[in-house]
């Protein structure tokens, strides 16, 4: 694939792009000329052959901010032969060609703001990033604005793991007209735009698009975090408190907030400031731990692992539970 | 040149100090778009991290526009390591958290709190450099600037400075109102910069005062109110070494002190580049640095506000309670301050060689020849504040205020150089390290409040926190009591105990405090209200 707009500009100003590699490489050493012309090549020219195919004379336009950014970004590595993030070098050679016309439009934000995201999302454990871009590029022809665009990815990160944006997601998601909040959330026909926001905003577990349970269910959801040697968060193996709209886990002397819902479990660290007070292990109407068996009403879930668990903690939706022999924390959910 | 098609236009990323991160837990979904690539998402006005945007100005002038690769103000974060150079064991420590270039900083400090700063070095340093800088981040065009620039010079009038009334009116007016000024365009500027104050004559310094200290400007009997505005004045030698000696209270207005560190030779290929390029950094500011008015207001206001927290405060106080007292100069205690022996003029060391019983090593009021003026203390907490603002920081901290101290009271505390501190083995160069000087003062009185353990152990703190709940309520029983308590403590206190500032200043305080509780106990007895 190639560009003739992207070739045309780079020639008539050859001595000015040659200028900024140079700078460039005054504040980055490390930047080398094959690698950004590899990006060059790469990234670059098919985005702009892309671009040049919506509208030529547009695309002559963006040529110089989009040139600064990747170049930018290859300095950072976060787009090159060996980039940091893969899934941003992803992003920029299948995503950014089919925002076509929000590129033209403001290239520099649009582009920057998504290399943002993708790089938020790969660096937290668990998320999605190829799901996140695949609905962002099935969505952007209902968008009617980069803005509506933006804010649909928001709710779409959150959808792809993002758990701890939840609560903002959902407020984005009230800003988007009916049609396309309806589309993300997969909301079937029948169900209210407004009722589904307001359950998904009570019940972290509930699935918009999945059918009706018969019954509520306890259901052993997921386990998270990992040892720090293997990747992971800990050292140690964690205990949990209950907190504020997370859950408060405590390793050594750090603390970290986490998130679960039914799209995905984050661990965020919390500065000491940030912890919130420990309260009651358990909510007056959530699961209870005991003796490894897990009950709920009169459901119960035996989890032998936990048999000996160093500490627990339940909402009114979710059990999270720790073990001292484990450096993973089991999430159960009451699904309803 | 289009403003994309501008040289050394990059901005450091946000956040450009990962540790205010760590610093807050953000949980909105509009964080979704911050990250390596600056500047994507533009929020509303009033939602702007300004401290963010502060930084990214320090970031962008060090790395592009004044080479000053030093980190003199250190901070640490956990173990760092530290290692010896030369017979005079010289210590280069490497420090574990993000530190800054005073050179850089402090100027860019005295621009967000709008004081008045003097940069002193010698020629060819960046002084002027740095304070143009400084205009320009406050949204003036380079040329406005330069324009605006005041370059002192032995014949520079008063009306140089100021501006001139209309010729045509002199000689047409009735009355002095009818005589019209042109005031200089610079004094209405948010930035002013003098250049080489040292050079102006006497009298011109006297004019410059007035607008520097009271913000107005005077001539025949028309005022000009000049905008909140930060200084910056330039000086080849800050020993009064100038053309004209500076009137003192013009020094005494100059709220802190920068020095221009040398240039570094391992960094030459820098001006290689520029020489190559032909491009200056002053020319290229990027706008996404640049103040507007509102916002140095905002940023004024943020950081005024910013909490400085009792236990810092208390280390300033302990400390800056160190120096005024003077034990021979009076009677009273209440004058017993150096202030009272500088102003009968009689010789410093003449009177203070009769002093005896303390320890003249350990005293470190000694080793000064006067004591902080309100004025350098209010300075001292501004800069701290903005010092902890910029770097992210919701309250000021210790090792704030220990970095900011030096700078602030460079030019305010005059070293006794005959103290015998200066004497001792290794600690000669302190008459000359003014900087290193003042900050080992600000660790020993530290170390000697750790001594007396007074952040758990204050006499004063019960008695302080009674008194600050107010008096209003009290029985007379009550009042007694506190009476009988404050003076069972100087009872203890005068047996025997040397007379150091900071005891001089907490028996004042409590001399206070016996005589609101006297005076309200009159009341209670004479209004017959006795609750």
């Amino acid at each position: 694939m190639s560009s003739s707009v992207l070739h045309q500009v780079l020639a008539s100003e050859r001595g000015r792009f040659n200028q900024k590699f140079l700078e460039a490489r005054h504040t980055h050493p490390e930047l080398k000329g094959a690698a950004f012309k590899a990006v060059l090549e790469e990234v670059l020219t098919p985005l702009m052959a892309a671009l040049e195919a919506a509208d030529r004379a547009a695309a002559a336009q963006v040529v110089e901010p989009l040139y600064d950014l990747t170049l930018e970004l290859t300095c950072r590595s976060l787009l090159g032969p060996d980039p940091r993030y893969p899934a941003v070098m992803r992003g920029w050679q299948s995503l950014l060609p089919e925002l076509g016309r929000f590129i033209l439009t403001d290239p520099r934000r649009l582009a920057g703001a998504i290399t943002n995201a993708l790089y938020n999302l790969a660096q937290v454990e668990g998320t999605r990033p190829d799901d996140w871009m695949m609905r962002l590029r099935a969505a952007a022809p209902y968008c009617a604005s980069p803005d509506e665009l933006l804010r649909a990815g928001q709710v779409m990160a959150w959808q792809a793991g993002m758990a701890h944006y939840r609560s903002s997601a959902l407020k984005a998601c009230e800003q988007l007209q009916p049609g396309l909040a309806r589309s993300l959330l997969v909301l079937p026909q029948h169900v209210d735009l407004k009722a589904a926001l307001l359950r998904l905003r009570n019940d972290p577990w509930w699935d918009p698009a999945a059918p009706p349970l018969p019954a509520p269910a306890l259901k052993m959801e997921r386990r998270v975090g990992a040892f720090r040697g293997f990747g992971g968060e800990f050292l140690t193996p964690p205990r949990v408190v209950a907190g504020d709209g997370f859950f408060q886990v405590q390793e050594r002397e750090e603390k970290w907030a986490l998130f679960a819902d039914i799209y995905g479990a984050v661990l965020r660290r919390l500065p000491p400031a940030e912890a919130a007070p420990a309260h009651p292990a358990a909510a007056q109407a959530g699961p209870v731990l005991k003796n490894g068996v897990i009950t709920w009403q009169n459901q119960s879930l035996p989890l032998p692992e936990l048999n000996a668990a160093s500490s627990w903690a339940a909402s009114e939706h979710t059990l999270v539970a720790a073990s001292p022999l484990s450096h993973a924390l089991w999430v159960v959910a009451v699904k309803r | 040149m289009t403003p994309d098609k501008i040289p050394y236009q990059h901005i450091s990323a946000s956040p450009t100090n990962p540790l205010r991160q760590q610093n807050r837990v953000d949980f909105d979904v509009a964080s979704l778009y911050e990250g390596p690539v600056a500047n994507v998402e533009t929020r509303p006005e009033d939602e702007t991290a300004l401290d963010e945007k502060l930084r990214q100005a320090y970031f962008w002038i060090v790395n592009h526009a004044v080479i000053s690769p030093h980190y003199d103000i250190e901070y640490h974060n956990g173990p760092f390591a530290s290692f010896t150079f030369g017979d005079s064991k010289t210590q280069v420590r490497l420090p574990s958290a993000q530190s800054y270039s005073s050179f850089v900083l402090m100027p860019l400090l005295n621009f967000a709190v709008r004081r008045r700063c003097l940069l002193v070095g010698g020629p060819g340093r960046g002084k002027t450099s740095s304070a143009v800088l400084m205009g320009l981040l406050a949204g003036y065009s380079l040329k406005e600037v330069r324009r605006g620039m005041q370059h002192g010079q032995p014949q520079m009038t008063i009306s140089d400075l100021l501006g001139n009334p209309l010729p045509a009116d002199l000689v047409n007016a009735q009355k002095m109102e009818d005589i019209r000024i042109s005031w200089r365009k610079w004094l209405g500027m948010r930035v002013k910069i003098i250049d080489e104050y040292n050079r102006i004559p006497t009298r011109t310094q006297s004019a410059l005062l007035t607008v520097m200290g009271d913000n107005y400007a005077e001539i025949l009997d028309h005022v000009y109110e000049c905008p909140e505005a930060a200084w910056y004045l330039t000086a080849n030698d800050d020993a009064g070494g100038g053309t004209y000696p500076v009137i003192e209270a013009l020094r005494d207005r100059i709220d802190i002190v920068v020095k221009a560190l040398p240039f570094n030779t391992r960094f030459l290929n820098d001006l290689l580049e520029r020489i190559e390029t032909g491009v200056r950094p002053e020319e290229v500011v990027p706008a996404h640095i640049i103040f507007t008015v509102a916002e140095l207001e905002r940023l004024n206001r943020e950081i005024l506000t910013l909490e400085l927290p009792v236990a810092v405060r208390r280390r300033l106080e302990f400390f800056a309670a160190q120096f005024e007292f003077c034990e021979p100069a009076a009677e009273l205690m209440e004058y017993q301050s150096k202030d009272t022996l500088k102003l009968s003029g009689q010789p410093y060391h003449q009177v203070t060689a009769g002093e005896s019983g303390r320890d003249r090593l350990k005293d470190i009021g000694v080793q000064t020849q006067n004591g902080l003026s309100v004025r350098s203390l209010m300075t001292v907490m501004v800069f701290a504040k903005a010092l902890a603002y910029f770097r992210g920081n919701g309250s000021v901290s210790l090792e704030d205020l220990r970095q900011i101290i030096p700078f602030v009271l460079h030019d305010k505390l005059t070293p006794d150089p005959d103290a015998p501190f200066f004497e001792a083995p290794g600690q000669g160069l302190y008459r000359i390290d003014r900087i290193g000087w003042i900050r080992r003062l600000f660790d020993l009185a530290c170390a000697e409040y750790d001594r007396l353990d007074m952040d758990n152990a204050d006499p004063l703190t019960e008695l302080e926190s009674e008194f600050a709940l107010g008096l209003s309520g009290l029985n007379e029983a009550a009042v007694r009591a506190r009476l009988v308590k404050i003076e069972r403590l100087l009872g203890e206190w005068s047996k025997g105990r040397k007379l150091y500032g900071s005891l001089a200043e907490d028996i004042l305080k409590l001399k206070y405090l016996h005589q609101r509780y006297t005076n309200y106990l009159a009341w209670l007895q004479t209004s017959g209200s006795r609750p």
